[in-house]
């Protein structure tokens, strides 16, 4: 272990954690906005909605993060299509997240009691309403240990966003691997580092999700 | 009880209901008057608990009139003279003096007894906060449950649980209760506690219309006691009546079969 390389690539790690976890902030609230919106559009009485549904689902779900990127970072230019690797990153991971967050919020409205929502309507609640105040907090209580699960996901797969350049701390490794032409120093630092993160918000998720089944624990 | 200078609360003209090629509800018909206790006894799948959940319109009947206080439910006549549903919103409107009681209960987990019962005066009623939380515990004190206002409902008995559930049913301060086999789901001792709360809106003059299995209470309570089979209004009479007399050969088996389980009326 030479830890002189650390103090040398000290502003080049910290810079990839910084986008690491920039990177994965934007990707996760793409992730659960568009989940939202599409498990919403899947249980549409539209058909031509709920076939999108599918068809995103099924392409998002069934083709490897990989090369999604690759194919939108390096082929979209040959049809016009041109974003930043950044752009490319946040989004590719964020879109191809949503379509496990919105499998994960379908499972957990139907696991919702239907003569809840009888009640609500018998009590004059609106559509909105009864999603609102009954439906939805409800789902996001049940489901937290799901979205938790899909956020470490989101998190580890954000390193594959390296392969277009991304500047995020696996390309900052990878640099420092290929330039000092040392292996455990900068792998070592980056399983330790996904670790850390993964850890912390693990322990955030377990309070905030003993906040919202508080009610659930009482029984 | 004499009707003839009264005009029916509820009334059900004709009513039928299908569930696919199933027709659950093949005519209906009945009158509810004001202050009048209606309890509906039958076998499962006579259309009972149908009957009840089209007059609340939760399940949408298929031909014939419901209509409550002078106002067709569900349905209104378009530009042509043509019927067609009404959108929700009116439908709620119409119903806005109906309320309703679930076998299950149907609180919601996940809010207070006190935040059950205070959420549609808030959300509906509009009602201020500290208006809510007062008529709240005005409803709850009613059923005997205000010193549960801050647990959650999944800590309560079962007897609670429907209690808080009435409170709820309370806010909106109807004039019709539906009572969908509120004592069905619960353990024997803790029916009583239910039907106690019951006998007490019946005597404070709330129009209200049960299914139930208690016999005994229907006995007690009723001033009309409609018996339901396959679908069809098959005998109804005051409870004296038609639980001493009862003329239908399958009304007087559906009694020897419920005597033999839970003994003499």
């Amino acid at each position: 272990m030479d830890l002189q390389l650390y103090v040398t690539y000290g502003p080049l790690l910290l810079k990839g954690i910084g986008f690491t976890l920039y990177v994965c902030a934007g990707a996760l609230l793409i992730g659960l906005l568009c989940g939202m919106a599409l498990c919403v559009i899947g249980q549409s009485g539209n058909w031509l909605l709920r076939a999108f549904y599918q068809l995103y689902i099924t392409l998002f779900r069934g083709t490897p993060l990989l090369v999604q990127i690759y194919l939108v970072f390096y082929g979209g230019p040959f049809i016009g299509l041109e974003f930043s690797a950044l752009q490319v990153g946040i989004g590719g991971l964020g879109l191809y997240c949503a379509a496990y967050f919105a499998e994960i919020f379908r499972a957990g409205f139907q696991s919702l009691a239907p003569g809840q929502v009888e009640a609500a309507t018998d009590l004059g609640f609106s559509r909105w309403q009864t999603f609102a105040h009954i439906r939805l907090p409800q789902m996001l209580a049940a489901v937290l240990p799901s979205v938790l699960n899909q956020t470490m996901l989101l998190i580890k797969e954000s390193s594959i966003l390296s392969v277009i350049t991304v500047p995020e701390m696996t390309t900052s490794a990878t640099k420092m691997s290929t330039e000092t032409f040392s292996v455990v120093e900068p792998y070592l630092f980056l399983g330790l580092t996904y670790w850390l993160i993964t850890f912390v918000l693990a322990r955030g998720a377990r309070r905030l999700e003993s906040r919202l089944t508080a009610y659930v624990a009482t029984r | 009880m004499n009707h003839a200078s009264q005009k029916p609360v509820i009334r059900l003209i004709d009513v039928k209901k299908r569930f696919g090629a199933n027709e659950v509800l093949k005519g209906i018909d009945l009158d509810v008057y004001e202050s009048e206790v209606v309890c509906i006894i039958g076998g499962s799948g006579s259309g009972k608990s149908t009957m009840l959940r089209c007059i609340d319109f939760l399940e949408q009947y298929d031909e014939g009139e419901i209509v409550v206080e002078g106002r067709l439910i569900g349905y209104g006549s378009d530009d042509s003279g043509n019927l067609k549903p009404l959108p929700r919103q009116q439908v709620q409107k119409d119903l806005a003096n109906v309320g309703m009681v679930f076998q299950q209960f149907n609180l919601w987990p996940h809010k207070t007894v006190l935040e059950n019962v205070m959420a549609p005066l808030l959300l509906v009623s509009r009602l201020s906060k500290a208006e809510a939380r007062q008529k709240a515990l005005a409803v709850l004190d009613k059923v005997g449950m205000a010193h549960k206002a801050e647990a959650y409902p999944g800590t309560l008995s079962g007897g609670q649980q429907q209690r808080v559930a009435i409170a709820r049913a309370l806010g909106k301060e109807p004039r019709i209760l539906l009572f969908d086999e509120p004592t069905s789901a619960l353990d024997p001792e803790l029916v009583g506690e239910v039907l106690k709360v019951m006998r007490q809106l019946a005597d404070d003059g709330m129009t209200m219309v049960i299914v139930t299995h208690e016999m005994g209470f229907a006995a007690q309570v009723s001033d009309k006691v409609i018996f339901l089979a396959d679908g069809k209004i098959e005998e109804q009479g005051p409870p004296a009546e038609l639980f001493n007399t009862p003329r239908s050969s399958r009304l007087q088996s559906f009694l020897a079969t419920w005597s033999e389980r839970n003994g003499t009326l």
